[in-house]
């Protein structure tokens, strides 16, 4: 019998199909299927079969756009593996930058030490430790913290960022899926809605909900169809 | 019966149950829109049955939604027709012109676990294909029951 605590642990992992990573990274398939065969980043959730797309964790989805961010820096694909290790290493939990609560995080260096630790502003305007510095850093890792700043101000929606305001990606909500902000309902949804003739008013008065934001996550999904139309 | 209305449906959809004579809730207006799968679940358990018309069908939420089922949670898939599923009258009479089909498949024990989603119009059993099983099976999930008839592909 699966547990609650299981159910929890698997939302916060997320599931995160193959090709919505290959619509929202710009990678080329080839490219994600070789870092896979040769676990440079292998799909941890559901490692995929024939007539079965691979299944990407959260975490899978940060190493992929760390990887790329690596290469765009004239980081070399033999060297990739080493990096990202290093990286695990250096700022634990790092992958959570990516979320868009994650956003007003900074990483600090401690004490002059080589340490790392990601800490978010709470509500009362302190700071909290979110990912308390157990681990070591080396002398030279600018570039590591470079890459991480870079994925936080990212946030989740990668190169797509400019849909952030109406759209975000969580891992605990439809698994990663993009979906309508502060919603539960998919972009992919309202997209179909919108395909089959209903308008975004329409469909905002339907469902209650905001009609520019209905438009924005539909030109979203758009977008990302047209990606993988291109891709394909 | 008791149903949970997902978000992806209409707040109208309670009120048009209502007069069908079912309790219906809708997921955002109890204040539970934006929650996380988890807390999704843990609300539908004191449901008779969870309405969605995006159920877990795709390969990548369905980890968590066999987990799920698991906790005896039923998901009543609600297929959208080619209108895209509105107006929300529409989808009330999909509910009532497959209300004894999810009747049957709500009050049915031995349908605990995989019977749960019900997808109307084609009466889908969704259940673990044995690739997905097997795997689940090898990372500790074990018990899953047979693939039966009109399992997922």
């Amino acid at each position: 019998m699966v547990t609650w605590a299981e159910v929890e642990e698997q939302a916060r992992r997320g599931s995160l199909g193959a090709r919505l990573i290959l619509d929202v990274t710009e990678l080329p398939r080839s490219r994600l299927d070789g870092w896979h065969r040769s676990k440079i980043v292998r799909a941890s959730v559901w490692p995929g079969r024939r007539g079965m797309r691979r299944i990407y964790a959260w975490s899978d989805y940060a190493k992929i756009r760390a990887a790329q961010q690596f290469l765009d820096r004239g980081v070399g694909s033999r060297d990739l593996r080493c990096m990202l290790d290093r990286l695990d290493s250096a700022i634990r939990d790092w992958h959570e930058l990516t979320r868009h609560d994650h956003r007003a995080a900074e990483i600090i260096r401690c004490n002059g030490e080589f340490r790392y630790e990601i800490r978010l502003p709470s509500a009362d305007g302190a700071q909290r430790v979110a990912s308390p510095g157990e681990v070591y850093a080396s002398e030279g890792d600018e570039l590591l913290i470079e890459i991480a700043e870079h994925l936080r101000d990212e946030g989740p929606l990668a190169r797509l960022k400019r849909f952030e305001p109406w759209v975000d990606m969580r891992p605990e909500v439809q698994g990663g899926d993009p979906t309508l902000r502060d919603s539960r309902i998919r972009t992919a949804l309202l997209a179909e809605a919108a395909d089959a003739g209903n308008s975004p008013s329409e469909i905002a008065g339907e469902l209650e909900i905001d009609p520019a934001g209905v438009a924005k996550a539909v030109e979203f999904h758009r977008e990302l169809t047209s990606r993988r139309a291109a891709r394909e | 019966m008791n149903f949970l209305i997902d978000e992806n449906l209409s707040p109208r959809l309670p009120d048009l149950l209502a007069r069908l004579g079912h309790d219906a809730d809708h997921v955002g207006t109890e204040g539970h829109d934006g929650d996380p799968d988890p807390d999704q679940f843990r609300l539908a358990i004191s449901y008779d049955a969870l309405i969605t018309s995006d159920a877990f069908k795709d390969a990548a939420t369905r980890p968590i939604a066999h987990q799920a089922m698991e906790q005896a949670i039923r998901i009543v898939h609600l297929k959208r027709p080619k209108t895209g599923g509105f107006p929300a009258s529409m989808q009330a009479a999909w509910i009532e012109r497959h209300l004894a089909e999810i009747e049957r498949e709500v009050r049915d024990p031995a349908g605990a676990r995989h019977m749960s989603i019900i997808d109307l119009g084609e009466t889908l059993k969704l259940t673990p294909p044995n690739a997905v099983r097997r795997w689940l099976a090898g990372h500790g999930y074990d018990g899953w029951p047979a693939e039966g008839p009109g399992g997922s592909p």
